[in-house]
């Protein structure tokens, strides 16, 4: 087959695998304002080498997964971990939502990409106080 | 499975329309049409882009000619499908909705605007009349025609360039594009309702889902040469080779957000809708009196190589096939020519009993047509050809059945929506009319 | 050697067609003069902008186009570096018209076909899963988009050309069923049942357009372009084990507003041409990209365009052009975040007619075009954004844009067109 299309030649080629990108974080979202006092978990462990459609267990032979985290929005500081790691821990500013960006790349050089925003909860109109963040 | 599984199951199968492949199956224009695809050494205008691109530079034009052809193609398969045991099962006869397409084509004197002489450049695009494109796909056991479903459905352009070297010697390469599909389908899981069955006890999990999608179509090359030698004024002998070309479509599709705790689910896909193998044609075409022309044409098909539509070598066997064609042209009178051809086409697939159930026949194809030059037919100053021709393929009825041999268990075997066996043919009618008008 | 190949793929399929309306896609006559082209004498432009200009082509007649431009524009929220949303837009593109061969009545009609494509790819559809990205109205997919149209002009008695097209649009009908049978195969993989069924249907969009020309030296024009858009729908159903995931395709892309052009034409000396167009343009029509009437909707616009072309003697010519191109998007205080700005056009060009010099039967034309997009900044209203997370307590802002942003750029653009008369020039009838 591979002799036979190497007469034609197409602009597009199909990706070399594709990997299963998933963030989590803890809490999802923080008061408007929160001036770096909650720590957000961001955690990608939940993400695999291959995207099937059902779960499949592990392998234990794989490489293990690369990760990048990419991180705007609202200013913030990592508290634990770093931007390649699986899991980190930030503290934002608050006065708008952290976009978070996470590619994971498997060993084969398949690349999948997700999004995650951690939210702001707006004060409430009546008390002027801050009381739907997670706990 | 029962008899009537079974004809629920191929009447189901074989519901979907069924058309001719367009280059070879009908014929790209009234005149390949009639001549039975017998024209790599003859004079067919634009066409000739995807027969042999030699013959671009053949005929007799005035210095600095542009033509532009028109032709509306139609085919009316009537299929049918029959139990192994010839049972009485009327919805297994098929009868697919008819086809409509539409072929344009372009032919000029480039080498008029650089002082060349028998540079001649052609534009073709092969469109079904209703869409662009219409691609199924389905897993390889389903019965399904394998060369009468979605092969005309798409949209196919060419463009060449055909040069006369010597008075006895033209060559001509193009270029035929096809469409490839890459989509990315993202699902983002908005929220999440278990619901649990109180009769079965069996819990489902249904996602509300907002989907996006990255869709890309790329354009696909594939590369046609010719070359035509004319050792004297009325034998012309032709040689082209057409490369492989095919759909390809790709993806994934992946569901997931942080509403849903699902993680990601999805999968990964690669199609094969269409795909043409390696050809070489061999032609040759003989003016026997001013008004009378045979030709012929022999086409090796490399189908060995081919893959099925879930892009995968199948159980079954795909194998090189040899295409025989021949045609006669009449004029008449002046301005007024009868054509007519045959050829006979062997099915490239077999499904040797195994699990696959791709449906593929033999088949006859005899055609006839006409055209009429106007401004020679009346003297009048209407530089117009109008053409029509029909085309019979007839399908040779074929059978299939399963063989406990070929699979693993007698659970696969049982399973398989072709058990335990079919047979199929028909009918393929098709018919062409079109216009060229010359400058 | 992928960009050669992919080169000569979009080269192919060009040359067969014509100019087709592309946003950035037009002869390089056309650019150079910004569009003012509604009441200008007739050649390939006309298919897509006015097909009753037709009637001025005296015989056959081929170009070919290519352009690239580089697209820079920024986004950038309140108090954040922004970030480039540009890329490099490319395409080509042909047209062919001819006059119909035969007797007089019959060459008194012209017929014209062209196509525009992007060199990277056919068509591009981007539907991201949430509305409230960064979303670039007249220079994202739409700046790149596959065109086809086909017009027909009538040359009639006192200057007068009438002329009408159908301009092609995809409309795209799919239906996927995945589901997951565990006893086919060895592999989780191999267990996908994937049952696919995809058409893109052709919808067009129509046109019709005048010229009056009582003499040579003076004309009016008259263009109605109808709306295009490209459109996805159907189920995409997933099972999964004890997952359900019915989803629904639903897209709405690549919108060309309805349009109506006025434009006037003068020769007040010899080889001195003038050209101004008004057009109004009716995007409160525009729909998101989830098929739904954004909020707040879009505006109609007006633009104006003029443009002057200079002969100095037969064999070239140089062009120049203005337009200003008010921007339909009104202040992005809800989940859109649509990237656009009243912009300025500037075009330049030139020309070479080589057969008048008996070099080459063709003529090439080419030009530089730049848009300037002013700089607008947008604040949200958090009371027109949706709770992000209505299970948690309060209301949660996830809004990409917000608390606002800013936006501005523009884009240069070079192309050539060649142009190839075919056969003899011939008298009008």
């Amino acid at each position: 087959m591979l002799a036979a299309a190497a007469f034609s030649a197409a602009c597009g080629a199909p990706p070399e695998s594709a990997p299963s990108a998933v963030v989590t974080s803890d809490p999802e979202s923080v008061c408007l304002g929160d001036g770096f006092a909650t720590p957000i978990v961001l955690d990608a462990s939940d993400s695999a080498p291959r995207l099937t459609l059902v779960p499949a267990p592990p392998d234990p032979d794989a490489p293990p997964l690369r990760y990048r985290w990419t991180l705007s929005g609202s200013r913030w500081v990592l508290v634990e971990g770093v931007l390649d790691g699986e899991r980190l821990v930030v503290a934002i500013e608050g006065d708008r939502p952290l976009h978070v960006e996470l590619s994971v790349s498997d060993a084969e050089g398949g690349t999948a990409t997700t999004d995650h925003t951690v939210a702001v909860t707006l004060p409430d109109p009546a008390s002027g106080r801050c009381t739907g963040s997670d706990p | 499975m029962s008899r009537l599984a079974l004809a629920a199951v191929l009447a189901l199968a074989t519901a979907a329309p069924a058309r001719a492949d367009a280059e070879n199956g009908l014929g790209l224009g009234p005149r390949a049409g009639a001549l039975a695809g017998a024209v790599g050494a003859t004079p067919i205008g634009s066409s000739a882009v995807h027969y042999d691109p030699a013959a671009l530079a053949l005929g007799d034009a005035e210095p600095g000619f542009a033509e532009l052809a028109v032709a509306f193609l139609w085919a009316h398969p009537l299929l049918w499908v029959e139990g192994v045991d010839g049972q009485e099962a009327p919805e297994l006869a098929a009868d697919p909705e008819p086809t409509a397409a539409l072929l344009v084509g372009t032919r000029f004197d480039l080498g008029h605007a650089f002082g060349l002489r028998g540079l001649h450049a052609a534009f073709a695009l092969y469109t079904p009349a209703a869409h662009i494109f219409e691609y199924d796909n389905h897993p390889d056991d389903r019965p399904q025609w394998l060369m009468w479903t979605d092969r005309t459905q798409h949209l196919s352009v060419w463009a060449g360039l055909g040069v006369r070297v010597t008075e006895w010697l033209s060559l001509g390469a193009s270029v035929r594009v096809l469409f490839d599909i890459e989509l990315f389908t993202t699902g983002r899981v908005l929220g999440v309702e278990e619901t649990t069955d109180p009769r079965t006890g069996e819990m489902t999990v249904s996602a509300e889902t907002e989907l996006g999608e990255e869709l890309t179509v790329f354009g696909r090359a594939s590369p046609i040469l010719g070359a035509v030698v004319t050792p004297v004024p009325d034998l012309s002998f032709g040689l082209a080779w057409r490369g492989a070309t095919r759909v390809d479509d790709w993806g994934w599709a992946r569901v997931g957000g942080e509403a849903a705790g699902l993680g990601n689910l999805g999968y990964v896909y690669r199609f094969s809708h269409y795909y043409r193998p390696h050809e070489i044609a061999l032609s040759a075409a003989w003016e026997v009196r001013t008004d009378l022309r045979l030709s012929s044409e022999l086409t090796w098909a490399m189908w060995s190589r081919a893959v099925g539509g879930s892009f995968d070598r199948l159980p079954g066997r795909f194998g090189d096939t040899l295409v025989p064609a021949v045609g006669v042209e009449w004029a008449v009178r002046p301005g007024l020519d009868v054509l007519a051809g045959y050829r006979f086409v062997r099915a490239p697939f077999d499904n040797l009993g195994g699990p696959t159930n791709l449906l593929d026949n033999d088949r006859h194809e005899p055609s006839v047509g006409m055209e009429i030059a106007l401004d020679r037919l009346t003297g009048e100053d209407l530089p117009f050809v109008l053409s029509w021709s029909f085309r019979l393929a007839a399908l040779s009825s074929r059978e299939e059945r399963k063989d406990w041999r070929r699979f693993e268990s007698d659970a696969d075997l049982t399973h398989n929506p072709g058990y335990p066996g079919y047979r199929h043919g028909g009918v393929v009618p098709s018919a062409q009319a079109g216009v060229e008008a010359r400058w | 050697m992928r960009v050669l190949l992919c080169t000569l793929i979009v080269l192919a399929p060009a040359a067969a067609s014509a100019q087709a309306g592309s946003a950035l896609g037009e002869p390089s006559a056309d650019a150079a003069l910004a569009n003012a082209v509604t009441a200008r004498p007739g050649d390939t432009g006309a298919i897509a902008r006015n097909p009753g200009a037709l009637g001025d082509v005296d015989r056959p007649v081929l170009s070919l186009t290519a352009h690239a431009a580089d697209l820079d524009l920024w986004f950038a929220r309140t108090d954040e570096g922004g970030h480039e949303m540009g890329r490099t837009v490319a395409g080509v593109g042909g047209g062919l018209v001819g006059r119909l061969p035969g007797p007089d009545w019959l060459r008194r009609v012209r017929l014209g076909v062209g196509v525009h494509l992007p060199t990277a790819h056919v068509l591009r559809l981007s539907a991201p899963p949430r509305e409230d990205r960064p979303t670039l109205v007249a220079y994202g997919d739409r700046a790149a988009r596959t065109g086809a149209t086909a017009a027909l002009g009538v040359e009639l008695p006192f200057g007068l050309g009438l002329g009408v097209g159908l301009s092609l649009t995809p409309f795209l009908r799919t239906s996927t069923v995945v589901g997951y049978d565990a006893t086919r195969g060895d592999t989780p993989d191999d267990n996908v049942v994937i049952d696919v069924e995809n058409e893109l249907l052709i919808e067009s969009a129509a046109m019709a357009g005048l010229r009056f020309a009582p003499i040579a030296e003076v004309a009016l024009g008259l263009a109605w372009r109808g709306q295009q858009d490209v459109r996805a729908k159907g189920p995409n159903d997933t099972r999964a084990g004890a997952v359900v995931v019915d989803a629904e395709v639903d897209f709405f892309e690549l919108f060309a507003p309805e349009e109506v052009a006025a434009g006037l034409y003068v020769e007040p000396v010899g080889g001195l041409r003038l050209s101004g167009d008004v057009v109004w343009a009716r995007w409160s029509r525009f729909r998101t990209i989830h098929d739904r009437r954004p909020s707040p909707r879009f505006e109609d616009v007006v633009a104006v365009r003029v443009g002057v072309e200079w002969t100095p003697t037969r064999f070239y010519r140089v062009r120049a052009g203005w337009g200003f191109e008010p921007s339909p998007v009104p202040e992005q205080t809800g989940v859109s975040s649509y990237v656009d700005g009243d912009r300025h056009v500037i075009g330049l060009g030139a020309g070479v007619d080589l057969e008048e010099l008996d070099v080459a039967r063709l003529r090439v034309d080419l030009h530089a075009r730049w848009h300037l997009v002013e700089r607008r900044r947008h604040t949200k209203d958090p009371a027109s954004l949706p709770d992000a997370h209505a299970d948690l307590p309060g209301r949660q802002i996830d809004n990409r844009g917000y608390p606002g942003f800013a936006t501005g750029g523009g884009l240069g653009q070079i192309g050539v067109t060649v142009t190839f008369p075919l056969g003899a020039r011939e008298e009008h009838p």
